[in-house]
């Protein structure tokens, strides 16, 4: 039954992996000395907004946005330009989309920063790895939940998910957290590796987990879709 | 995979598409194509258009859109057909219904082509065809229907329509897809009679409906009547009715009176002297009887025996007497009693288990020895014994001021010399790095072979550098626990080489290693010291020498000069040996060796080593050969050897045997632990004397060394045991035998035989050995078995905690079994010892004890597990569940896994502070996301599904669950708030590089600036503050402070007092010494009592919250009217029991209750109300009862921490009050949770603990352990604690050690006492309704009230199994991380950091559980003491309220 989903969502996630790759790959044939240890702000930067913008890109034409409406372009593309007036509802929803944005960077930042990292000294690298697990995890709500807190907090429980795609939020947001946690682990270890320096080894592992949970999303749905049921609000 | 996006895009494309190309290919944009597209060959048919192509003329065939090519001037485009739906306007015409009505009738008709084929050639016109056929049809159609069926049955008639149109459209290929009447039009005369209808219809219905009402209004008026008679006759019905239940109650009540009122008689009755109360009352009743009957009439019925009372009396009191009999043993059947022994028997027992385990492991792997603090002096050494003149005697009586053999010594220690590395071999074609770089030693020695030789040196595991330094200057077998009565410095105590040269006036010059430093300070006549810390580092020690020590040499103020390299050693940690970096290091050592000897003079000795090897990956520590065989290279310019190399020389020369040699050679008395044996080729043989430069003959130094052993060997077994003695015995005859033959020898003068040496060498050498045996060696099968018993104790725990519901039940019989193993197996293995050894190890006795009752332990587990399996499936799913992977690898069991990994590693334990905290962290923010998980943090959504009953959730409010939810999150935020905060107060490791240690560790008196002095004492006395007014604000909040017991005394009187105590005492020792020089005296005084008062005030606390600890306040009103003369029964409902077991039931929850109303009348003060109860009964109101089990347990906590924190720097007042937020948060996380679950209905029941808040406590402890400024390393220890109150010192260790314990393991003992608070919380939280449907039905039938801890009372089964489910987790959690920190010891016994890290932390982990078990058995001690002056109270409390 779900079959068609489970393929775009394959296929979505084929895109935005390839866009992780792409943004490893590409700037260094634009930036001289790019590595992923040594210019790691900048591959930060250029993984999150190549990750924003993908999955931007994705989730606005798979219209994952607005579940309850039909699922056709021509349907939302006639309804975006016929009607003014939900052109400014529109735009108040990306407003606050973006302010949602930046209070989840906080957020973030004051997790990473209780969870032990200094506090002054490399604020900007935090707040880095602040933007990224933002634009891995948080973008990923506001693409396919809106900007809608209630919604957020409902899709992470046992029974809140209401389509396939709020599983698949649910396990790459969960994969891609405890990667970055799992990332903490071997800064205090002694061997001197340019990859344990903060936060390389943090942002490494959130990637890792979010590419994780790129693939093991649709397997997982396809492998349980006979257990998953969901209901209709 | 990809289609689906490419669909959507395809969609884009044709959006975008649709309007552009269209133009260009088909301009003409009518429905029927006017002007044809030309033949262009390539043609691009649009979508939904088919263009019938005719060739030559000829129909030829339908184009398809898309591309098409088509044969120019043959080919032409003939038609045009859009596939589009087409709609036609049907004209307006009129017709004629069936009633001869003439109607207006237009439409709409939608039309598709189908086949464009025949709408081409079928039909010159479709839409003309198809306009008329609509007409003409709609004509017939019409023509069959009446006016009103037109109006009523449109829909009818266009599929009528459709059905007739599309029978003849067929034909041509079009296909009528609907058909929609538009409009009627009715002729005006029409429309005017339909109005009419429809008003006069309107009409008809108001008449109806009036009459209708008229009718209704009767009929109700009638009703009412006939309900009102009825209801009448109803009241009559049910007043007879309750009347007769009154009186049937009244008479069930007095029933029941009488009942108790015998029962109180019976009791009366069973007392002494019962007996002839009894009679006397029965008597009494009797006479009375007759009495009354002689006053109400004149006729009296006289039974047949009037006089004989006695008779009627012994009548009664066979009665009373089978009832008497009867009574107690219901009541003992029916008292549950709380299970306090099997409880803490368990406890003791897993304890004990884990504690055997510690002390097997630590037997093993930590070498302990103890300190001969004396030293040797000239005198004491040389007198041969006996007191005897003898020429040797009086030549050796002044040796030590006699001319020695060398006047100076220059010892070069190079670092990890293995000897392999100094070895030459000139046939090695292609040598390794680390071989033939040494070429200068073979060369000294093959040139002068009486001046220099190499030897084997090897090296007493274990082979760390420390210890490796005090092994060869003081000739002894030093290791890991060197026991000495300071252990505060790391500073050598024992004689060592450097003391004696100090006393002989030598002046040592030392340069390199800074271990040096910190071993003997003070003792150099100058030193140069460099850090050896950094293992990366290779060359700044080695170059800081060379700098200084060419120079040091050719200057003149130096006798002994040392010099320590580590180069090779760190070359061998860091790239190990087999790398061209140790090439160029020995190369290096190579050509310092070189320059030094070129620069010694005549008198001067050399001596080269390494003190110890490396293994192949360049690691030491351990007691492989290749650890422990370093060089030993001698050299002197003046013949050193009186003869060449003999077969007698030894093949390696034992570390300590460097000690005796050098004394001798240099000319001081051999340090007194010494168990060397000195260098035979060094000396000259007997009788050769004379020859050599002068000096001793080789008899003469071993008698000296053997004499100075066997003191040594004296005063050592008279201060330690763990010589065996028959060893011992055997080698005291052997020296004595030796002595006698020896100065016979001396005293004739005769030449020695050559027998004598060799035996003297002989006693040496199994002197040595017996002390190696017994200090310098792990014990791999002790440590093997402390491991094995540890992880099963650790797994018994685990199993324990599981079944410690069914044990409780069986009462503890389980226990029995193993016990008895226990102590059948010690006395076997302590037989067979005697038996075959003659001796008794206790180590072994108890391994074998604890082991066996282990696996006895186990066995019956697993034996009952599988019985259970056979018998009943439901049940045994249950308890099998719990060793499935799944369930153990839940976040909360996870965490302590990962805990007890990062044991296992170095880097983690150096960071051991943020590592615990981290998790903790974790776990904290995984409860509020676990919650959510499972939909408890939010109130469920009210959709139709859960309404309809799938969740039987009781008392379910949104509200009530916000505000639990809100509770929670703002603990967590506490939490992890205090978690941020606390990480500012920890202390720095020397391994952490870069790392402030806090500023709140230093004691107040060290800071200098006043204005911060200040500031810091105004913060700790304010959190000192903040801490005793929370623990009162909580005791009063929950009623305890009302009562004058011994607790609430404390809480009112001792604990306020004990924190002015204690901020007065800050502030005395902040003073600083200088200022207030004539209120010295009583400064000094106050340093002194007020500390000891806080200590007696400490202590009077806890024994008063011990001896009293119930805080409950009970008052008894008095009947309010007085009128009545006779007192009514209380307000108490009668059971139908009889027991007082079942009263207590009822009783509980009314008292909880009275309370709780009259607090809530009062408001939190806590103040009494007199307008409690309206009613003129007595009543009973107990304050506190709710939390008669927590109030004291906290307050004892909260004194313990005060009398804690008096023992740590005042900084640590804001990090203990820190604790303290971080321990409510804990609680209040765990108690909001558990009631999130019951409102919800999940509930589990039972007081059960999960896993999840036990798991932080155990964390919290060890992360406050650190938050406290303590780490798991010697030099951390605050030994300050030893002088608060004592600042003077003190004459014993037990005082000193103990509170240096309480100082160290502060977090640990408070966590541990507090634990038992993590099952009481859920109670003292409990929110009304929130365990209803637990079955809890004891509150009768006033609905569900909140009775808080009493509950654990009404089920003293469950509660003593969760309170031993509690601690056993909690002993699990420590015991784990004491098991893994004991497996990281012994698998990394080899690693580079064992003694700096592992071994301590070890240490400090196996003393952390100790502590931490003790303290939790106070803590269920005390819950179980309560429970005890509880069951007293009520005992007290129901006869004097219930009747």
């Amino acid at each position: 039954m779900w079959d068609h989903e489970i393929k775009a969502m394959a296929s979505a996630h084929a895109i935005i992996a390839a866009a992780v790759f792409m943004a490893t790959v590409l700037p260094g044939a634009v930036v001289r000395g790019f590595s992923v240890c040594g210019t790691h702000l900048l591959w930060l930067y250029s993984v999150s907004g190549a990750v924003a913008a993908v999955s931007v890109a994705v989730f606005w034409l798979l219209g994952i946005t607005r579940p309850t409406k039909k699922h056709t372009l021509g349907y939302k593309l006639s309804a975006r330009f016929q009607q003014p007036h939900q052109l400014r509802s529109r735009l108040s929803r990306l407003f606050r989309s973006c302010v949602y944005f930046f209070l989840s960077c906080l957020f973030f930042h004051t997790v990473v920063v209780l969870y032990g990292a200094p506090l002054i000294e490399s604020a900007l690298e935090t707040f880095s790895l602040a933007v990224l697990l933002t634009s891995l995890t948080t973008l990923r709500c506001l693409c396919v939940l809106g900007p809608n807190v209630q919604a957020w907090i409902r899709v992470f429980s046992r029974h809140g998910a209401m389509s396939v795609w709020d599983t698949c939020l649910q396990i790459t947001v969960v994969c891609t957290v405890v990667g970055a946690w799992v990332g903490a682990f071997p800064i205090p270890l002694d061997w001197d590796r340019p990859w344990q320096v903060w936060p390389v080894s943090c942002s490494l592992g959130a990637t890792i987990g979010f590419l994780t949970g790129l693939v093991a999303a649709p397997a997982w749905i396809h492998y349980h879709r006979k257990q998953l049921t969901y209901k209709c609000k | 995979m990809l289609r689906t996006l490419f669909r959507a895009g395809g969609a884009i494309l044709q959006q975008t598409q649709r309007t552009a190309p269209r133009l260009w290919v088909t301009p003409a944009q009518q429905r029927w194509a006017s002007s044809l597209p030309m033949n262009t060959v390539v043609l691009f048919v649009p979508q939904q258009e088919a263009w019938v192509v005719e060739r030559m003329g000829r129909f030829h065939r339908i184009l398809e859109p898309g591309l098409n090519f088509l044969i120019p001037i043959l080919d032409r485009v003939r038609y045009v057909q859009s596939l589009k739906e087409i709609v036609i306007d049907v004209p307006e015409q009129s017709a004629v219904s069936l009633d001869n009505v003439t109607l207006q009738i237009d439409g709409v008709l939608y039309l598709r082509i189908l086949n464009p084929f025949k709408a081409s050639y079928g039909v010159e016109d479709p839409e003309y065809a198809v306009t008329q056929l609509a007409q003409t049809t709609m004509r017939s159609e019409l023509g069959k229907l009446t006016l009103d069926k037109v109006f009523r049955e449109r829909e009818s008639l266009n599929s009528n329509m459709v059905h007739s149109i599309n029978q003849a459209s067929d034909d041509w290929g079009i296909r009528c897809l609907r058909y929609e009447i538009k409009d009627i039009h009715v002729p005006p005369r029409v429309k005017e009679s339909m109005q009419m209808q429809v008003e006069a219809e309107r009409k008809k219905r108001a008449t109806v409906l009036e009459s209708e009402g008229t009718r209704e209004a009767a009929i109700n008026v009638a009703e009412g009547r006939k309900q009102a008679q009825i209801l009448a006759s109803e009241g009559q019905k049910e007043e007879q009715i309750n009347k007769a239940a009154g009186e049937a109650q009244a008479v069930l009540a007095k029933a029941e009176a009488k009942s108790k009122a015998i029962r109180l008689l019976s009791d009366a009755l069973a007392e002494q002297n019962g007996n002839a109360a009894a009679s006397l009352s029965v008597a009494e009743q009797y006479v009375s009887a007759f009495s009354n009957l002689a006053k109400e009439s004149n006729t009296i019925l006289l039974p047949s025996n009037t006089g004989d009372i006695s008779g009627m009396v012994t009548q009664a009191m066979t009665i009373y007497s089978t009832l008497a009999k009867t009574t107690p043993r219901i009541a003992e059947a029916v008292e549950e009693k709380m299970k306090a022994l099997p409880v803490l028997s368990l406890l003791l027992c897993v304890c004990s288990v884990f504690f055997v385990g510690i002390y097997l492991f630590v037997g093993g792997f930590l070498l302990v020895r103890l300190e001969v603090n004396r030293t040797s002096t000239c005198g004491d050494v040389l007198q041969p014994g006996g007191g005897e003149p003898s020429a040797a005697a009086a030549a050796a009586a002044d040796f030590c001021r006699a001319r020695p053999r060398f006047r100076r010594a220059v010892l070069l220690v190079v670092d990890a010399l293995r000897i392999d590395f100094a070895r030459f071999d000139a046939r090695n074609a292609a040598p390794r790095p680390h071989e033939n770089k040494l070429p200068v030693l073979q060369e000294a020695a093959a040139a002068r072979p009486a001046h220099g030789r190499l030897f084997p040196f090897r090296a007493d595991p274990p082979t760390t550098t420390m210890q490796r330094i005090k092994g060869f200057t003081t000739g002894s077998l030093p290791t890991f626990v060197d026991v000495g009565n300071n252990f505060a410095s790391s500073a050598i105590l024992e004689d060592n080489l450097i003391h004696q040269f100090g006393q002989a006036g030598k002046r040592v010059v030392f340069m390199g290693d800074d271990t040096w430093e910190s071993l003997f300070p003070k003792k150099f006549h100058r030193s140069l010291p460099f850090p050896s810390f950094n293992v990366k580092d290779l060359h700044t020690v080695d170059s800081g020498i060379l700098q200084h020590l060419y120079t040091t040499m050719m200057g003149g103020d130096w006798d002994v000069l040392v010099a320590h390299f580590l180069g090779v050693d760190h070359c061998g940690h860091r790239f190990g040996p087999d790398h061209p970096a140790m090439a160029d290091k020995l190369t290096q050592m190579d050509g310092v060796i070189r320059a030094v000897i070129d620069r010694l003079q005549n008198d001067t000795l050399l001596v080269v080593m390494g003190d110890h090897g490396m293994t192949d990956t360049g690691d030491h520590g351990g007691e492989s050969h290749k650890e422990t065989d370093a060089a030993l290279f001698l050299y002197s310019p003046a013949p050193l050897f009186p003869g060449p190399p003999s077969q007698s020389e030894p093949d390696v020369v034992p570390q300590t045997d460097l000690v005796p040699s050098l004394a001798l050679l240099l000319g001081v008395p051999i340090p007194y632990s010494s168990v060397g044996q000195v260098l035979l080729p060094l000396f000259p043989p007997h009788g050769q004397t004379d020859g050599a430069v002068g000096g001793l003959s080789q008899l003469e130094a071993l008698w000296i060394n053997a004499k100075q052993v066997n003191r040594f060997l004296e005063t050592y077994s008279g201060m330690a045991k763990d010589i065996p003695p028959e060893n011992l015995s055997q080698l005291k005859d052997e020296f004595s035998r030796l002595s006698s033959e020896y100065l016979a020898t001396v005293g004739e003068g005769r030449p020695p035989s050559p027998e004598l040496a060799a035996s003297l060498q002989a006693y040496l050498t199994s002197v040595r050995d017996t002390c190696r045996a017994t200090w310098a060696r792990f014990n791999p099968l002790k440590m093997a078995a402390g491991l094995v018993i540890l992880a099963f104790a650790c797994l018994t725990c685990f199993i324990l905690s599981e079944l410690s519901l069914t044990l409780i039940r069986e009462d503890g019989r389980g226990l029995k079994g193993p016990v008895v193993t226990a102590l059948a197996a010690a006395v076997c293995v302590a037989a067979g010892q005697l038996l075959t050894q003659g001796y008794v190890e206790v180590a072994w006795c108890l391994a074998a004890a604890a082991l066996s009752s282990e696996l006895l332990f186990l066995w019956t587990a697993y034996r009952s597990r599988v019985t259970a399996v056979s018998k009943n499936g439901s049940k045994a799913l249950k308890f099998a569940s719990w060793l499935t992977p799944r369930q153990l690898l839940t976040p909360p069991l996870l965490v302590p896994l990962l805990r007890c990994a990062s044991l296992l590693s170095d880097s983690y334990v150096i960071a051991e502070g943020r590592v615990v905290t981290f998790l903790l962290f974790s776990l904290a923010l995984y409860i509020p996301f676990h919650l959510n998980w499972d939909g408890l943090l939010l109130p469920p959504s009210h959709d139709p599904l859960k309404s309809a009953g799938l969740l039987p959730s009781p008392a379910l409010s949104p509200s009530t669950v916000r505000k639990e939810s809100g509770t929670l999150l703002g603990c967590v935020g506490l939490l992890i708030g205090s978690l941020y905060l606390s990480l500012s107060f920890h202390g720095c490791r020397e391994e952490q590089g870069a790392c402030q240690p806090s500023p709140f560790l230093s004691p107040l008196s060290r800071l200098q600036d006043s204005q911060l002095k200040n500031l810091h004492y105004v913060l700790s006395v304010f959190s000192l503050g903040v801490w005793t007014y929370l623990l009162r604000r909580c005791l009063r909040h929950y009623g305890n402070l009302n009562s004058s017991g011994g607790a609430v005394f404390v809480a009112r009187w001792i604990l306020p007092l004990l924190s002015v105590c204690l901020g007065l005492h800050w502030a005395v020792s902040a003073t600083p010494e200088d200022s207030f020089r004539n209120l010295a005296e009583l400064i000094s005084l106050a340093q002194l009592s007020l500390p000891r008062a806080a200590f007696c005030l400490l202590g009077l606390g806890l024994f008063l919250i011990w001896l009293d600890p119930l805080t409950v306040f009970i008052k008894t009103r008095a009947a309010a009217s007085a009128r009545n003369s006779a007192l009514p029964p209380p307000r108490y409902r009668a059971s139908t029991g009889i027991s007082p077991q079942a009263e207590l039931h009822h009783l509980i929850p009314q008292i909880y209750q009275r309370m709780r109303r009259s607090l809530d009348d009062g408001g939190s003060s806590g103040e009494l109300s007199g307008a409690g109860e309206v009613d003129s009964r007595p009543a009973v109101e107990a304050y506190g009862l709710g939390t008669v089990y927590s109030a004291p347990l906290l307050l004892f906590c909260g004194l313990l921490g005060i009398g804690l924190l008096l023992l740590h720097p005042e900084g640590m007042a804001l990090s203990f009050l820190l604790l303290l937020l971080e321990m409510g948060a804990l609680l209040h996380i765990h108690a909001s949770s558990t009631t999130l679950k019951g409102l919800h209905g999940t509930y589990s029941g039972g007081f059960k603990v999960p896993w999840a808040p036990i798991v932080m406590w155990a964390l919290a402890a060890t992360q406050f352990f650190h938050a406290t400024g303590h780490l798991p390393t010697f030099p951390s220890i605050q030994w300050g604690a030893a002088f608060v109150g004592f600042p003077d010192g003190h004459t014993g260790t037990i005082l000193p050690a103990s509170l240096v314990t309480l100082n160290t393991f502060a977090s640990h003992i408070l966590f541990a006492v507090a634990c038992p608070l993590l099952l009481l919380w859920p109670l003292v939280c409990e929110v009304r309704g929130s365990r209803g449907g637990g079955g809890r039905a004891a509150c009768g039938d006033e609905g569900e009230d909140a009775v808080m801890e009493m509950r654990l009372r009404e089920n003293p089964q469950l509660f003593s199994s969760a309170l031993l489910q509690l601690s056993t987790r909690y002993l699990f959690i420590h015991g784990a991380q004491v098991f893994a920190s004991v497996s990281a010891a012994a698998i990394l016994r080899r690693h580079l950091m064992v003694w700096k890290v592992f071994a301590p932390k070890l240490m400090f982990e196996a003393s952390g559980f100790l502590v931490s078990s003790v303290s939790l058995l106070i803590g269920v001690t005390l819950v179980l003491r309560v429970d005890v002056a509880v069951g007293r109270w009520f005992k007290r409390i129901i006869p004097d309220v219930a009747r």
